[in-house]
């Protein structure tokens, strides 16, 4: 099989989803942070004073706390030079022809209205700092369903909103989800009524069109006892010299009983810092699980958390990284077991090639009291040449007898046997890589909706080919 | 009269919520080898691990009596101690702790005093002899890297060393290849006497190739639905377990 | 200076230099690392070496940095303090024996066999004085220079006795060379220094004991230990910490292994109020292999803080770590593992296992394994830590067998630990160790 010489590890990245619009946005704040540009955005949006107020209170605390000094190199990022709030339209809609034709079209090349027919419940898209367009099923609203951009939300339920905003991630928790907080725009809400089961996925695109951009979506998610919910969320953005930023916050309530499956496609140009803090509170009997898929952006720092409050209360991390030429995936889980008999698993699969670095950070705390708490960790790697890099980084805080923890992890390189054995069969280098590469990525990919999993595997593929020479 | 060694009374035990022995009747005397068969699912491992005391199963009516008192109240050691044994189906494994310095804790634990150094390994080696195993085995460390033949094996050792009243001997042929049975059955053989009521927990009737029990029964859904001789036992063989299950069903 | 005044300068640097009577060089050497002392901060919770250990407690002016021994040179074991004797078992023989009593050396049996090999075994003052180019070329240089940490420029300002140890090309020292370091004296700071170089194809065991007996008031020791091996050169490496329970320990243990050398190294830590000690293993040559192993046993409400790294730097090289810890009362533990992976270090094999068992509410363990790979074409990376209780299918096991639950849990414990406590080559050692680790027990069980 003749080998394609590929460059850029996100081979097919420009193509597919490289692709930029050049129309003007509507309105567009001056760049640089400024007690002036919050205001600026909180009167856009005609906030209450509540929330403007939370918003300078947060950029106060942006402002004070310093950059982190572990997990990736921040030093590229110009706060002064981003733009923190591009509008490129003044009205969402629930129909694909109403949306302005050339953001249309960006979505129809990304395949979004089409993924929406076949396989969603609903759909939310968010292009820069507005959600554009928004839909649910009908059938699901009738159920008390809330499904609606997070700027709505604020608007049309306040007391459910205030109830919740901002308790999962406090504005003070870290930089970044002080920044989120200050200038926060978009992102999805939504809401399951008690023992209502969402079987089909809801899904939110989030794209990143205008050049140094700062996209700051907030999305809050409150899935009342028994019911079930089951959200994607994927994202890209055209390839520019000059990086952008995304510092978004997620945060989950997950009451008694209720099962929440959050699964993220990231698939950033490699000129985007992403930058996340996503949490979930589980309470009695609940499950949160998140799916984690990490393919794109120059630095990728997130550690998806849930804490485990009630007792019986389980957590799950699945998260897949994969680190190409010049870009750096330290990502991770935290699993915080502050009740009796909560249960946690992490499964962490990251791949280094062409001098990238993928790194797992994560955090195992199990607090006094949390008896018969049971976690376990699994962290492989693989790289897939001299230059690049795979660092392990588990954090274990175990402040209780009775309990069982376990981590482990391997770092390795695919076996020179391995490839011998398929070759023998036929398969050429690079088919035989590519195999045993989906075979670790696996355990993953079988717990991805079929349509991204059917994706992921031809983004693998495409970053595959030339790997091995 | 002297009490009976051991008896089962209308033993109910659950499991998280759940009945799983509906009532067992059952009684061994001194010198007497009971095989207790039934199908996966019976009861067969609850009854075992309830006899010896395991905190998991919840007994909600009946009585244990050994020696005419009842032992559902007390510790597993403490049973250990009034003369049960159980020869586990699963033994788990004891890392850095080599199977003499085990066994000589045990003996020093259910007959109260330690035993010489010299007597100690004199009656190991007796027993070991006996059992057909090499020396070094009681070097290694208890259960761990032993193949399956091994840790049955050293199950019966164990039985061997701590001589007690009562054993219950919980799938002792299971997973054995065929030289493995024969010697663990020889073992079994060469233990039972006069002195030690035996039950012998298994599901299938090819270790009753080798050691003739006096009785037979079937456990069946939590309860002894058959008692007989060994020829229950061929028919067992003959026929299978469905042919129970249609008479319980009827 | 029979005794410094309390606390640290760099007058009490030039006046122990003076004491010692010391050359230029080595004066030179000792101002060198209080200025990096002096530079360096104090390490804080907010470093991360040291987030999970807290050494504020600790008065470092209230210490008094060198005290003589009370009886500074004795000749037979039978002059020295009771307590110190009880520790050495001299029924089987050692091939040497070096005894530091507070700052001092108050014992050197010389090594007469090895001695005619030309294997050097004595103090490190003297050793100053006879081998100069030997100290000259490997104290404190490129093994353990003051940058390392802040405790170990502390300590290469104000070291005092120590033990040196210089095993010639291709000589197998046969019988272990001890040392043992005797803490005996509240209030006072000591640092022994242990320099071993083994020249190629040599071959040595090395056991190394810090004690002391209970005291009431603060005390520190803050060693170093620096080794050198040579081409395919073979060291055993033991030691034992079981000083008194008020005394902070912060030490630093560093090998340097060429190619082919082999490395076997057992910490044991078992007694001091906290502990922070570096062990670390650096693989500069290529075949070459370290094993290192750790047991670590903490009750009341003790600290340690075991941080190791194994550094791959050449190709084709092994090495496995292996800890084991048992925490219980209000006890805490932290393991910082790292395993470090150059890029050059093709064929690397490395792996590191840390399992806690918490045996009392309250007890506390963190480990903290990360993993650094720059190299792809490696044969195995790996870690895993672990931490639980006692299991209970174990202790049913072991109860249905007669044992109480008590004794079931002892057997449990000592079998945890009995794989390496098995391997340390002197009867007499393992006995107290074993003794010592029955006690910790016996405390924790009502």
């Amino acid at each position: 099989m003749a080998k394609k010489a590929v460059e850029a590890p996100q081979a097919d990245y420009a193509q597919k989803y490289g692709f930029r619009d050049s129309e003007k946005p509507l309105f567009q704040a001056r760049p640089g942070l400024s007690p002036e540009v919050v205001k600026e955005i909180s009167g856009m949006k005609e906030e209450p004073a509540w929330m403007r107020d939370l918003r300078l209170r947060a950029l106060e605390v942006f402002r004070k706390k310093p950059l982190p000094t572990w997990g990736g190199d921040l030093s590229g990022i110009n706060f002064d030079e981003i733009y923190y709030y591009v509008k490129p339209t003044d009205r969402q809609v629930r129909d694909w022809d109403n949306v302005p034709q050339y953001i249309k079209r960006t979505f129809d090349k990304l395949g979004v209205p089409q993924a929406e027919r076949e396989f969603l419940a609903g759909v939310g898209a968010q292009y820069d700092s507005e959600v554009v367009y928004h839909n649910l099923r009908e059938e699901l609203a009738k159920q008390g369903v809330l499904f609606l951009d997070t700027d709505t939300a604020l608007r049309e339920h306040p007391e459910l909103f205030r109830e919740y905003f901002g308790t999962v991630v406090p504005l003070a928790d870290n930089k970044f989800a002080a920044l989120n907080s200050a200038v926060w725009s978009g992102g999805s809400f939504i809401y399951v009524p008690e023992g209502v089961q969402v079987d089909v996925p809801l899904q939110a695109y989030f794209r990143i069109n205008a050049e140094k951009l700062g996209q700051f979506e907030r999305t809050l998610i409150i899935a009342e006892p028994g019911s079930y919910l089951h959200y994607v969320e994927g994202c890209t953005a055209p390839i520019y010299s000059a990086d952008s930023l995304h510092a978004a916050v997620v945060e989950v309530i997950i009451k008694p009983g209720a099962r929440v499956r959050y699964t993220t496609i990231q698939n950033w140009s490699t000129n985007v810092y992403n930058l996340v803090t996503k949490r979930a509170v589980a309470y009695q009997d609940s499950i949160m699980e998140w799916v984690d898929g990490n393919l794109g952006s120059k630095l990728n720092m997130k550690y998806p958390a849930v804490f485990l409050m009630e007792p019986g209360a389980h957590g799950e991390m699945l998260s897949l990284a994969f680190a190409g030429k010049g870009q750096h995936q330290d990502a991770g889980a935290k699993m915080v077991h502050a009740a009796p008999h909560t249960s946690s698993v992490v499964v962490s699969k990251s791949i280094s090639k062409d001098g990238g670095r993928s790194s797992y950070r994560g955090l195992v705390k199990a607090y006094p009291g949390s008896v018969g708490a049971k976690a376990s960790v699994r962290c492989d790697a693989l790289v897939l040449d001299d230059d690049s890099r795979s660092d392990t980084y588990p954090y274990m805080e175990i402040e209780e007898e009775q309990v069982s923890i376990g981590h482990e992890a391997t770092v390795s390189k695919i076996a020179a046997e391995q490839l011998f054995y398929l070759m023998s069969r036929g398969l050429s280098e690079t088919e035989a890589a590519t195999l045993v590469v989906s075979g670790f990525i696996e355990p993953v990919v079988k717990e991805l909706p079929m349509e991204y999993a059917v994706e992921l595997n031809r983004l693998i593929q495409l970053q595959m080919e030339g790997a091995v020479g | 009269m002297p009490k009976p060694l051991f008896v089962i009374e209308d033993l109910h035990v659950s499991v998280e919520g759940k009945e799983i022995l509906k009532g067992v009747n059952l009684t061994v005397e001194r010198g007497e080898v009971h095989a207790l068969m039934g199908p996966n699912g019976s009861g067969k491992s609850t009854l075992a691990h309830t006899l010896m005391g395991h905190p998991r199963f919840q007994i909600t009516q009946g009585r244990v009596l050994l020696k005419g008192k009842d032992v559902l109240s007390l510790p597993p050691d403490e049973r250990a101690r009034q003369g049960m044994f159980l020869a586990f189906q699963y033994p788990v494994e004891i890392p850095g702790v080599k199977v003499r310095h085990f066994l000589r804790m045990a003996l020093k634990a259910s007959k109260g005093e330690e035993p010489s150094v010299t007597e100690f390994r004199k009656q190991l080696f007796e027993k070991m002899a006996l059992l057909e195993m090499n020396r070094s085995f009681s070097e290694r460390y208890v259960n761990e890297g032993f193949s399956g033949g091994e840790k049955k094996r050293n199950e019966i050792l164990q039985l061997a060393m701590l001589e007690p009243e009562m054993a219950v001997l919980d799938e002792a042929d299971s997973g054995l290849d065929i030289d493995a049975l024969r010697s663990v059955a020889n073992g079994i053989n060469k233990l039972a006497g006069p002195h030690m009521g035996m039950l012998l927990i298994t599901h299938y009737q090819r270790i009753l190739n080798y050691v003739d029990p006096h009785f037979v029964h079937v456990l069946f859904d939590g309860r002894i639905v058959r008692s007989g001789g060994m020829e229950l036992a061929q028919e067992l063989e003959a026929k299978g377990y469905e042919w129970i299950a249609g008479e319980a069903v009827a | 200076m029979k005794q410094a005044a309390k606390g640290f300068s760099r007058q009490v640097v030039e006046e122990l230099s003076s004491l010692h009577s010391e050359p230029p060089w080595l004066r030179q050497r000792r101002l060198e690392a209080w200025r990096v002392y002096e530079a360096t901060p104090m390490p804080t919770l907010q470093d991360e070496d040291w987030r999970r250990t807290d050494i504020s407690a600790l008065a470092l002016d209230e210490l008094l940095p060198f005290a003589e021994a009370p009886s500074p040179h004795a000749d037979s074991i039978a002059e020295l303090p009771q307590g110190l004797c009880a520790l050495l078992d001299k029924s089987r023989p050692e091939s040497g024996l070096l005894i530091q009593h507070d700052s001092q050396v108050v014992h050197a049996s010389p090594a007469e066999e090895a001695a005619k090999q030309g294997v050097i075994f004595a103090s490190l003052e003297e050793a100053v004085g006879e081998q100069p180019e030997l100290v000259k070329r490997y104290f404190m240089t490129r093994c353990l220079p003051p940058e390392h940490s802040k405790f170990v420029a502390l300590h290469g300002a104000m070291w005092s006795g120590g033990t040196f140890v210089y095993v010639p090309k291709g000589v197998e020292v046969e019988l272990p060379l001890r040392a043992c370091q005797w803490l005996a004296r509240p209030g006072l700071a000591v640092f022994p220094h242990t320099l071993i170089v083994l020249e190629a194809g040599s071959k040595l065991t090395f056991i190394a004991e810090q004690c002391s007996p209970e005291m009431d008031g603060q005390a520190l020791s803050c060693g170093a230990t620096e080794v050198y091996l040579g081409e395919g050169a073979q060291l055993r490496h033991i030691s034992v910490q079981q000083l008194g329970r008020q005394v902070y320990n912060l030490g630093a243990q560093r090998h340097l292994l060429e190619g082919d050398s082999s490395l076997d190294s057992l910490i044991i830590g078992l007694g001091g109020e906290l502990t922070k000690f570096f062990v670390e293993s650096v693989l500069e040559g290529p075949g070459a292999n370290a094993q290192m192993r750790g047991v670590v046993f903490g009750g009341d409400d003790q600290h340690f803080d075991h941080q190791t790294l194994q550094e791959h730097i050449a190709a084709d090289c092994s090495s496995d770590l292996l800890f084991k810890v048992v925490v219980k009362d209000q006890a805490m533990s932290v393991h910082l593992g790292n395993v470090r992976v150059h890029g050059d270090a093709r064929g690397t094999d490395a792996g590191q296992t840390v399992r806690n068992l918490i045996l009392s509410e309250g007890a506390k363990a963190h480990p903290i394994l990360p993993l650094e790979i720059e190299a792809s074409d490696i044969r195995r990376c790996s870690h895993a830590a672990t931490v639980g209780q006692v299991d209970e299918a174990q202790l049913f096991y072991l109860m249905s067998r007669g044992l109480s639950r008590r004794d079931a849990q002892k057997l449990i414990v000592d079998g945890f630990f009995e794989p390496v406590l098995e391997a340390i080559p002197l009867p007499a050692i393992q006995h107290r160790l074993r003794r010592a680790v029955d006690e910790k027990l016996g405390l924790a069980m009502p």
